[in-house]
Parts: C-alpha cells; sequence; structure tokens
C-alpha cells in the first residue's frame, strides 16, 4: 500500500521544497513529519513548497502532516507557503478547504 | 575345592595341556612364596607377558595385578579354608592398558591336603563391566528425571497397568507411586468420558500397531485424586523394549498457562467492549424521530472493532425548533481521536442552542479545536432542516472539509449539496458557506464519510462517481432510507472484500410524504 511512497527535502537559498510521491496516509505520517522539520531547520529560504504533484492518494492525516502542519509552522516562522498539486491530490485539497495554499502558476 | 566333575578318574592323555592351552580363559600358577610356575597361552595374552620371561619371576610384580591388603588376606583365608575365592581385579599390562578380569583363585594341595600352591583362572570383563556401567549410568539419568522432572511421568504396560509413576506425578495427581503402581491408569487419571476411548485406542494400538497419538504432543484432560479435572499437556512415547509394548507418558499441568490465555482472551474482550461503548458514547444511542423523515444510518468501525474510529453522527432539535443532522470524521483513531470527537459533537449541540447558521456553528467547532490545542484535524458536515409553513422543508449546509452530502430526487437525479469549506482544526482563518437545498417528499439527503469513497480494491478506489450511480439507481427504485443506507454499506463491503481499513458512516434522510414538523 505504501511501497510506493518517498519523500524527498530540497534546500535552496531562495526556496526550500518538501517532494512526496505516492500514497500518504497514516503509515508515512512520521517520514513526512521528519522531512518537513528538516525542511524548517535553520538556516532557512523564505520560501516553503510542498510538491504533491507526483502523489496518488491523500488522505486525512497525509493532509495534515503534509499541509497543515508546514503551513502552521510557516505562518509562525514568517515563510512564504505553496503546494504544488496533482491530480492524486487535487480532490482531497479541494475537499478540505486546504486548496488555497495551491500555487497555481508554475515555479522552477 | 569341591568337585572335580564326572569322569575325573580316567582323564585321556594330554586332556590338561590341551585345556590349558586352549581354553579361553587365563590360567596361572604359583608357588606359595608367589612365584610363577606357570601361565597358559591366554595368560600371557591377557596379562601381556611373554610365559619365558615370566616364570619363575614374582607374580605380584610380573602381572600388574592390583589388589588390596584386605583382598589379599581374604585370598589367603579363603584358601587356607579349603574354598574358592572369586571376584574381579583389576590389571595394568606393560602398555599401560587396563583390564578388570573375573577371577578364581583355587589352592593347590598336596596329597596329605597342605597348600602348596595357587592356580588363578581369569577371564577378561572389561567390556562386559563397562556395558554394565553404563547400564547404571543411565539407569541413574533415567531415575533422576524421574526423581526430579518437572514433568509428570507415567509409564503403563500393555495392559494399562501402571508401572512407573514419578514425583511430579505424584504432586500433580495426589496419588503416591505405591498407591498406584499395577493399577489401571484409565481408572486412576483418565477422566471418566474418556477411558473407554483410551482403553480402546491401546487395545487398537496393541491389535494393529498404528497409535494416533505416539509421539504427538497433545491437550488434553486429565483427573487427580479428588476428582479436578484440569487441562494437561501429554507426549506418549512407547518404551522400545523387547516384549510386549509399554509407555511413557510424559504430563505438564496447563491450567495456568490456560488461565493466562484466558485472562488474555478476557482482556482483549474488555478492551473490545471498552471501545465499543467509548465509541457508541458517541454515537446517538437511539435516533430521535425526526417529523416528516425518515431517518437511517450505516456504521462501521476500521479494523477489528477493538479502536475507536474517527467517524461520528448527530440527530438533534436545536432551540428554534429545527432539527440538526451532523456528520464527521476526527482525524485518526483510538482515545485521543475519541476525545476530539467527543469535544466536537457536544461543541456542536451546545453552539447550535445559540447560533442559527450552520457555518457559524462550525466555525465554533473550529474555535474549540483551535482552543483545545489538539493537534488534530477534523471534517464535519452540518445540515439544519427547516419548514416554513407552506410545507416546503428547506436543508441548509455548511461544510468543513468534508466530502458534500448528495441530494437525490425521486427521478434518481443526484447532485452535491452546499459548498466545500475548510476543514476544522487547522487553520484560524476558514471558509465556510451556507448553502440551501430544497427537499420535495421522497428526496433523500444523503451524508457520508470519505471511508465510503475511500474504500479500496487493489489500486481502484471506490469513488464518488460509484457512488452517485448507486444512490441514483436506488433513488430511482424509490427505496426506502433504510435500504439506501444498508444499500451503500453492501456496496462498500463488496467492493473492498470487507477489509474495511478506514471507518465509514452513512447517514440517510429522507423526506416522508407527511408532512413536517
Amino acid at each position: 500500500m505504501t511501497e510506493s511512497f518517498s519523500v524527498r527535502v530540497d534546500r535552496g537559498d531562495a526556496v526550500t521544497t518538501v517532494t512526496l510521491t505516492g500514497e500518504i496516509d497514516l503509515t508515512t505520517r512520521a517520514a513526512i513529519d521528519e522531512a518537513v522539520a528538516e525542511a524548517l531547520a535553520e538556516p532557512r529560504a523564505p520560501r516553503l513548497v510542498v510538491d504533491l504533484r507526483a502523489v496518488t492518494f491523500i488522505d486525512s492525516s497525509g493532509l495534515s502532516a503534509a499541509i497543515v502542519v508546514p503551513a502552521r509552522a510557516a505562518e509562525d516562522a514568517g515563510l512564504d507557503f505553496k503546494v504544488m498539486s496533482g491530480p492524486g491530490a487535487t480532490r482531497a485539497l479541494e475537499v478540505s478547504g486546504l486548496d488555497r495554499f495551491v500555487q497555481h502558476d508554475e515555479i522552477d | 575345592m569341591g568337585s572335580v566333575g564326572a569322569g575325573a578318574e580316567s582323564w585321556p592323555s594330554g586332556f590338561f595341556e590341551s585345556l590349558v592351552a586352549h581354553v579361553d580363559a587365563a590360567v596361572i600358577c604359583t608357588d606359595l612364596a608367589g612365584a610363577l610356575l606357570y601361565c597358559n597361552p591366554t595368560a600371557e595374552r591377557l596379562y601381556g607377558i611373554p610365559a619365558f620371561e615370566a616364570i619363575g619371576r614374582q607374580s605380584a610384580d610380573l602381572l600388574g595385578v592390583e589388589v588390596s591388603q584386605k583382598t589379599r588376606a581374604e585370598i589367603g583365608a579363603a584358601l587356607a579354608r579349603g574354598e574358592v575365592w572369586d571376584g574381579d581385579v583389576s590389571v595394568t599390562r606393560p602398555d599401560g592398558t587396563t583390564l578388570i578380569l573375573r577371577t578364581k583363585d583355587a589352592g593347590l594341595y598336596d596329597t596329605s591336603g597342605v597348600l602348596t600352591g595357587v592356580v588363578s583362572i581369569a577371564i577378561d570383563v572389561t567390556e562386559r563391566r563397562r556395558t554394565e556401567d553404563e547400564l547404571r549410568a543411565s539407569d541413574a539419568r533415567r531415575n533422576a528425571m524421574l526423581e526430579a522432572g518437572l514433568d509428570g511421568i507415567v509409564s503403563i504396560d500393555h495392559q494399562g497397568l501402571i508401572t512407573e509413576f514419578n514425583p511430579a506425578a505424584e504432586a500433580m495427581f495426589g496419588y503416591t507411586r505405591s498407591d498406584v503402581l499395577g493399577r489401571e491408569m484409565a481408572e486412576i487419571i483418565v477422566p471418566p468420558a474418556l477411558q473407554s476411548a483410551h482403553r480402546a485406542g491401546l487395545r487398537r494400538y496393541l491389535e494393529t500397531g498404528r497409535g494416533e497419538l505416539l509421539g504427538q504432543r497433545i491437550e488434553i484432560s486429565a483427573v487427580d485424586r479428588a476428582g479436578r479435572e484440569f487441562p494437561v499437556e501429554l507426549a506418549i512415547t512407547r518404551i522400545d523394549l523387547p516384549g510386549p509394548p509399554s509407555f511413557m507418558g510424559s504430563l505438564r499441568d496447563i491450567s495456568a498457562r490456560r488461565a493466562t490465555e484466558q485472562a488474555l482472551l478476557d482482556s482483549r474482550e474488555h478492551f473490545v467492549h471498552l471501545a465499543r461503548t467509548l465509541q457508541s458514547s458517541l454515537l446517538p444511542p437511539v435516533l430521535p424521530e425526526v417529523p416528516g423523515f425518515d431517518v437511517a444510518v450505516g456504521y462501521r468501525p476500521a479494523g477489528e472493532g477493538d479502536e475507536v474510529g474517527g467517524d461520528f453522527y448527530d440527530l438533534f432539535e436545536t432551540a428554534q425548533g429545527d432539527w440538526a443532522v451532523v456528520i464527521g470524521d476526527v482525524q485518526g483513531k483510538g482515545a485521543e481521536a475519541a476525545a476530539l470527537t467527543a469535544l466536537v459533537r457536544y461543541t456542536v449541540r451546545a453552539a447550535a442552542m445559540r447560533a442559527d447558521r450552520p457555518s457559524t456553528i462550525l466555525r465554533i467547532v473550529n474555535d474549540a479545536i483551535l482552543h483545545q490545542r489538539v493537534d488534530r484535524l477534523c471534517t464535519v458536515a452540518y445540515a439544519r432542516l427547516r419548514s416554513s409553513s407552506d410545507d416546503r422543508v428547506t436543508a441548509t449546509l455548511s461544510v468543513g472539509g468534508h466530502p458534500l452530502p448528495l441530494h437525490a430526487r425521486r427521478d434518481g437525479d443526484v447532485r452535491p449539496a452546499g459548498r466545500l469549506g475548510t476543514l476544522l482544526g487547522a487553520l484560524a482563518d476558514i471558509a465556510l458557506d451556507d448553502c440551501d437545498v430544497e427537499l420535495e417528499p421522497g428526496d433523500s439527503l444523503v451524508l457520508y464519510t470519505d471511508g465510503v469513497t475511500d474504500a479500496r480494491a487493489a489500486a481502484d478506489q471506490f469513488g464518488e462517481d460509484r457512488l452517485v450511480a448507486l444512490i441514483s439507481r436506488m433513488a430511482s427504485q424509490s427505496v426506502t432510507a433504510s435500504e439506501l443506507a444498508t444499500g451503500i454499506e453492501a456496496a462498500v463491503a463488496e467492493f473492498d472484500d470487507g477489509r474495511h481499513r478506514d471507518d465509514m458512516a452513512v447517514v440517510v434522510l429522507q423526506r416522508s410524504n407527511h408532512p413536517f414538523g
């Protein structure tokens, strides 16, 4: 069920990106929490992006770990927070009302 | 001296020479001073001394015979009385090896009966003694095992009569060994209900040589002297001896293990019971009658029922005389999820007593969760049912992060009701709407949690489209609220093959044709 899951953190000067792949649920929560903590560690870029474009499924635990937790942390730290959505996450983001964080213009 | 045997008067010539030369016993002859007078070929071989070197020398030095002073005195005394001494003596040969020789010493007497020398006849019993020692040692080991073993050992012969009953068996059954030796085992330790089966099994083995229980470890009941039946683990082996078969049973009292197993089972049942009780405290024990509506619910907790799920629903009358139906999903499971579920459910009820707009009620809930600082999310769909004087019924929906309820018309038209809003407990600033839907007689409002749409079969998900199609088909067949709820539950269970890895809740409100209110 979660064999396709992976998480990666890319730290840059301008932006830190957490890229998630595969199925995101309760079983992947700890790994995501760890990655988000790593992404937020000092010194950090002023912008935090969570990339969900390669996600195939995400449930409420996944939304909590991948969006709510970093969104709150980014707000506390004064960072810009955006989510890049894909086909496997769009519906969950719409239903949860967390689509407000979705970045619509492509960035590089 | 004893008898020399029949025919001794006419020994053929050469008889003695041939006898001593070929007999498989060492024969030596010494004088009273101990000097060796004769030794036969077997003696040469056993003592390891060539005769030509030995004759005339002191046998005690020569032969390596280890005999204590006491034994030497005994031998002297026996010979003086005209008797034969016999006993085992140890001999160390020139090459250092040791033999045990079973020896007979007999006196040589002259015609007047005076002792003149000694004839010593010996056979090698080294191997036999070793075997005997080993047997003794193995007996000792066996006895030690019988004596000190923790397992009860009960042996029986082919008639089922007890031949061995060790101290552990004595302690286990309350009989002493002497009480039960020779008595039928079936009578003593087999519960009455099993006695005939035991006897039949033994008989069958004796007839056919086949024993189902031999070599197996089984759990069975035994009975002690006081008549108490208790569970034992039993292994029966056939004792490998010639003659009629006999058997050894090794028994272990497993009452304590059974009690532990039972306690574990009880505590798990207790835990499941607690979880169910807690779960049911989070759901209305009885659905209230909602005037003008038929109401049905479907609820299925995830897993084995030993965890409190996060799905809940509620149905109550508000202070304004409207009816509210709520469905929600608290992220996670277990006690913390249950605590948040309780908070949400009672906050909704309390908020509905002072606020009218569904979105306001959900904002109060959002604030309450944020205020509690529980790091958990919650999704809620709230519908307020209000009738007007012209018998119209309006459902006003506010939805926070939850799948939109479905509005099904009698003609099979099904569409989402309300607008998606932000889930609760995550953010202070949330987007929530209030949307009105008119409910005609026969219309149904189906509220559900994502356990329905997220149900999985391989890579496939039950999904919203499948749910809409299912409800549409049922609605066009004029099904009741209860048929709708059970139909959805059954379809999901069939889809995910009963794995239900997530909770699932469904609430169906169907407007009847009776007037509302």
